[in-house]
């Protein structure tokens, strides 16, 4: 693994890089959870739909364990962005 | 059995306690942090990065608040960790004049005890955030609120432990403490290992009554759920965060927090808001009893998303992307707890911060690593002593 | 909306959230929606135009979108109600008797109190990541098959597809029908992933499949240029000094896909994490419920499977539902689950399907341990079926059809379909009853010559492009071969072609005797050529020159 494959840009909504997220499974990280609060990955638009699996092969391959042992961030309303105008109205 | 030896042991690694194994190992006492989940992922995992002083009861709270905040000012330079410390100042929002009546009193309660405070007019404070509604009669405003990234803040702190040569365990939780002749003398862990230590501290937030029980000293925290959403990356529309009268009563007035204690289904909203350096806006909040759920309702996030609509109509065009919640670690009285206990010497209690947690951090670490290492905190802090609640237990 | 209570509400209007609807509704449910979050309904079906696998009771042969046509036109006539535009934003109360679904439009929030729901969100794409993957141009095979198939887009003019399962390969075809140049598919394994006859399409067309091979690095400076493909060892380590580059505008990922599950995940429905299905999955009995009483799955957010199964499973969770609600009795529900269970196992049968089948039987067996064994007589006859390999008509086994130097006079059928895939489509499709298929349907084909007329008409049918119709006695220098033809321009009678064999490599030049089409055919032509006759065996495909002034 060299130079240029660590700045590949994983998370694209936050635009983390490989890198970013290797540093913070270096400090402890063990689930895409501590990752994400670590470095913002997974709190873009997506929510980590495209960046939960990408994160979980790194995480599987630093600390290994398989894909499936390591579970996956729980889903949180909304499952879809929502404008806030939405919810204006009647009770 | 595996074995170990260090100074201290502190039993939660949230901001809490991460600034307190800070402190220590600043100071060159060996501390060993134990973690039963991970970065980040309790309660101050889910909290906002408001440091609000404002919205400190006005007594030994808010004066230990204002000198956590000079306390911040020397840990955003020392630490090399950046957790985008800001001093934004602060406003809460008055809708009505029977809410100014109330604040009016409130300010002047809070100037009594130092802190730079005042109301200011509509229009003034519209100045301060164009967004803001018009359909106010006036905020207050304090110069001297923050705002943090509490993810980072805790990170740093732990790096900056491990930097110091103090011990991170993540994952690993405390199963009992060793107590002789009324002195702490070791902890066990769910790992089989056993430590050997001097001290023992119960930062253990949500949890510190369990811990507490390990050594049968009375710690009353419970845990109240506050929801919060998260708005999609913004412009800068909101330069300072904010908070609202109701907000402040459900927090600081007993009556109401009676009236809450026997309703746990109610949600009873107020509104804190922020927008991060990233962009986002946290938006809460809630205070519900229901134990340790840390689900989000339907009902909260329109509740949340309808008062942030009315103070910043501007919002609406803005898309929520997640909801969340937090567990604020809460007392019966409102009051932290924070002290060595009575009944066994060298286990010091730092717990049950409720909302406060994120403006009084550094503050505790600071006190805690003072009372281990000179016997004494820097100044009376009677009035948090675990020492009240001897002999009322739970119920 | 607000105040009704729907019997079933069904999340996902693909084909398994579709015939789940029509199912319940046939079998007396009286309030059935089906939500989508998309602006139309259908799923995954508007843009899938080629001809579907399976039985006739799967719609065997007939082109995805057409299924959704006829799908949506029964839901309509069944009185269900469909809404677009709405995306399901959170389940609360999912444990109580009446759910609550939250709905969020364009303008507005709403709620649908529902007794049953329906969990059918399908699956998302995965993607990969290397150096240049975020460029412009590199995209989902799916994305771009939406936007070829739906918004007549192409993705690009050169493209290099990643991945040769059956959507990888299905999609790279659809390419080549767009008039796109597909310069190769790319696949890690060292085989092919997806049906032989998929590959076998776009082979005889030219495309290089290039297997042990990856993309290490897509380049370009705003979008993509070049895309480095690079060699793998059997441990699947690059080989030094193996980089291949390819011109590319686009690179389409075919990296599999991973079901929808943050519903039921939200619901607080109990997953387990299964390869074979593309990782979490919904634990649910055999009659598609889930550990949360009154929610069931069916489709790809149960496990990436088929359409075919898709459809199984959402009838099969529609018979739950009516039976749960009251409209039919356990036993009547218990029969003809039991049948869709058998025709599940045979779908799922084989080389392809046996993994699946052992993953689907184990979903339910853990379903059971976790709800700790209870209503054990619906469970008894789910445990009266067979699952292990159903008994089959065993000399139809490895009996590849005719050579083409079968001294017969006249046309005969040749059937290049060597795989036990889910398939009858041409049992269903000869007039004649020459070709045997039998139960299971993954049997490979058997051809009897004395009934082979040589019509044609397999040809046609085959959804797989896999039959071709050979007359060696055309005349004494030359054959004659059909094949599907689905490209444009349209051949022409008379017209000089050059022939490609089964690589795509150049043959012979051929001749174009006779073009039939057919409404029936539904737009695969069957174009016979007359070839030298030593080229016969080879001949699989014409590359038709475009006309002048066209």
């Amino acid at each position: 693994m060299n130079e240029g494959e660590c700045q590949v840009v994983i998370c694209r909504c936050e635009e983390v890089t490989e890198e970013e997220i290797r540093e913070a499974i270096r400090k402890g990280a063990r689930t895409f959870s501590e990752i994400k609060k670590i470095t913002r990955a997974g709190m873009g638009i997506c929510q980590g739909k495209s960046c939960q699996r990408l994160v979980n092969r790194i995480l599987a391959e630093m600390t290994g364990r398989s894909v499936e042992q390591l579970g996956f961030d729980t889903p949180r309303p909304p499952l879809r962005p929502i404008k806030l105008a939405v919810f204006k109205g009647t009770d | 059995m595996p074995e170990l030896k260090t100074e201290v042991v502190v039993v939660g690694g949230g901001l809490i306690g991460s600034s307190i194994a800070y402190y220590l190992s600043e100071r060159g006492i060996d501390v060993v942090l134990l973690e039963k989940s991970g970065l980040c992922l309790e309660t101050s995992g889910a909290c906002s990065g408001m440091c609000f002083i404002q919205s400190k009861k006005p007594g030994p709270t808010l004066r230990l608040a204002l000198k956590g905040l000079e306390e911040y000012d020397i840990l955003r330079k020392e630490l090399s960790y950046p957790f985008e410390y800001r001093q934004t100042g602060g406003m809460i929002l008055v809708e009505n004049n029977s809410e100014l009546e109330l604040m009016e009193s409130f300010v002047r309660s809070q100037k009594e005890n130092g802190l730079d405070v005042k109301i200011i007019s509509v229009k003034e404070a519209r100045e301060k955030c164009p967004s803001l509604t018009e359909n106010l009669v006036g905020t207050t405003y304090s110069p001297l609120d923050c705002q943090i990234d509490p993810l980072n803040l805790n990170v740093g702190l732990i790096e900056g432990v491990k930097k110091n040569g103090g011990t991170i365990l993540l994952g690993v939780s405390a199963e009992k403490i060793g107590v002789k002749n009324g002195e702490i003398k070791s902890v066990e862990t769910n790992e089989g290992t056993k430590i050997a230590t001097d001290f023992v501290v119960n930062a253990a937030g949500v949890h510190a009554h369990e811990v507490g029980a390990m050594v049968d000293v009375n710690v009353p925290v419970m845990p109240k759920r506050g929801q919060v959403i998260v708005t999609e990356k913004l412009p800068e529309l909101l330069p300072v965060p904010m908070l609202d009268v109701k907000y402040i009563m459900a927090k600081v007035r007993p009556s109401a927090r009676k009236e809450a204690a026997s309703k746990p289904e109610k949600l009873d909203v107020g509104l804190a808001i922020e927008q991060t350096v990233a962009g986002t806006i946290l938006s809460g909040s809630t205070r519900e009893l229901v134990g340790y759920d840390t689900g989000v309702t339907f009902q909260a996030m329109t509740a949340i998303a309808r008062i942030m609509l009315r103070y910043l109509p501007v919002l609406e065009n803005f898309a929520m992307i997640r909801a969340f919640s937090g567990l604020r670690p809460c007392t019966p009285d409102g009051y932290p707890i924070i002290g060595e206990a009575s009944t066994v010497r060298r286990f010091v209690v730092a717990a049950g911060h409720e909302g406060d947690g994120v403006a009084l951090a550094p503050i505790t670490g600071k006190i805690v690593s003072e009372i281990v290492a000179r016997g004494a905190p820097p100044f009376p802090i009677d009035e948090f002593s675990p020492k009240r609640f001897d002999g009322k237990q739970l119920s | 909306m607000i105040g009704r209570i729907y019997d079933m509400t069904v999340v996902g209007s693909g084909p398994a959230g579709l015939t789940a609807a029509i199912e319940s509704s046939r079998l007396g449910c009286k309030r059935v929606a089906v939500i989508d979050e998309n602006f139309v309904t259908g799923g995954q079906l508007f843009k899938q135009i080629h001809k579907f696998f399976g039985s006739k009771d799967h719609y065997a042969g007939i082109r995805g979108f057409r299924i959704g046509e006829l799908l949506l036109k029964e839901v309509s006539d069944l009185g269900v109600e469909t809404v677009t535009n709405a995306a399901i934003i959170g389940m609360f109360d999912a444990q109580a008797d009446i759910k609550r679904l939250v709905t969020a439009g364009a303008d507005r929030v709403g709620e649908i109190l529902s007794k049953k729901v329906l969990v059918a969100s399908g699956a998302m794409e995965n993607t990969v990541s290397f150096p240049g993957w975020t460029l412009p141009g590199v995209m989902g095979v799916g994305a771009a098959q939406t936007m070829m198939n739906i918004y007549r887009v192409r993705p690009g003019q050169r493209v290099l597809v990643l991945g040769a399962g059956n959507v990888g390969l299905i999609v790279a075809y659809q390419m080549l029908q767009a008039g796109i140049e597909v310069v190769g598919v790319v696949e890690a394994m060292s085989r092919i992933g997806g049906y032989q006859v998929h590959a076998d399409k776009i082979r005889r067309m030219g495309v290089p499949i290039l297997l042990s091979h990856t993309v290490k690095e897509a380049i370009g400076k705003e979008y993509v240029e070049k895309v480095v493909v690079v060699e793998l060892d059997e441990n699947q380590k690059e080989v030094p000094r193996s980089e291949k580059p390819f011109d590319a505008d686009a690179l389409c990922l075919a990296v599999g896909l991973t079901p929808n599950t943050e519903l039921t995940r939200l619901a607080g429905c109990k997953h387990i994490f299964n390869r074979e299905l593309g990782g979490l999955v919904p634990l649910h009995s055999e009659r598609m419920e889930t550990t949360i009483d009154g929610i069931y799955v069916a489709g790809d957010v149960a496990g990436i499977e088929e359409a075919s199964v898709a459809i199984d499973e959402g009838r099969l969770a529609g018979t739950s539902v009516a039976e749960d609600l009251g409209m039919i009795s356990s036993e009547s529900a218990a029969k003809t689950s039991k049948e869709r269970w058998i025709r599940l196992c045979e779908l799922r049968s084989e080389s392809f399907g046996e993994p699946r089948k052992r993953a689907k039987i184990s979903i339910v067996e853990e379903y059971w341990k976790v709800k700790g064994n209870q209503m054990g007589s619906k469970k008894r006859w789910f445990t009266e079926i067979n699952t292990e390999r159903a008994p089959s008509a065993k000399a139809s086994r490895n009996a590849p059809s005719i050579k083409s130097n079968d001294n017969r006079k006249g046309p005969r059928a040749i059937i290049e379909c060597y795989q036990e895939i889910p398939c009858n489509a041409c049992e269903t499709g000869c007039n004649f009853g020459a070709i045997k298929v039998g139960f299971p349907m993954t049997n490979l084909p058997d051809l009897d010559l004395d009934r082979c007329k040589g019509c044609g008409i397999c040809v046609a049918k085959c959804p797989g492009l896999a039959i071709f119709v050979v007359d060696t006695s055309y005349s004494e220098k030359e054959a004659t071969v059909s094949l599907p033809y689905e490209m444009l321009p349209v051949p022409e009678v008379g017209q000089e072609v050059e022939v490609l064999g089964k690589l795509g490599g150049f043959v012979c030049k051929g001749k174009v005797i006779r073009v039939v089409h057919t409404k029936d055919f539904d737009e695969t032509r069957v174009v016979t050529i007359s070839v030298p006759k030593e080229c016969a065996t080879e001949a699989r495909f014409i590359r038709v020159a475009k006309r002048s002034g066209k």
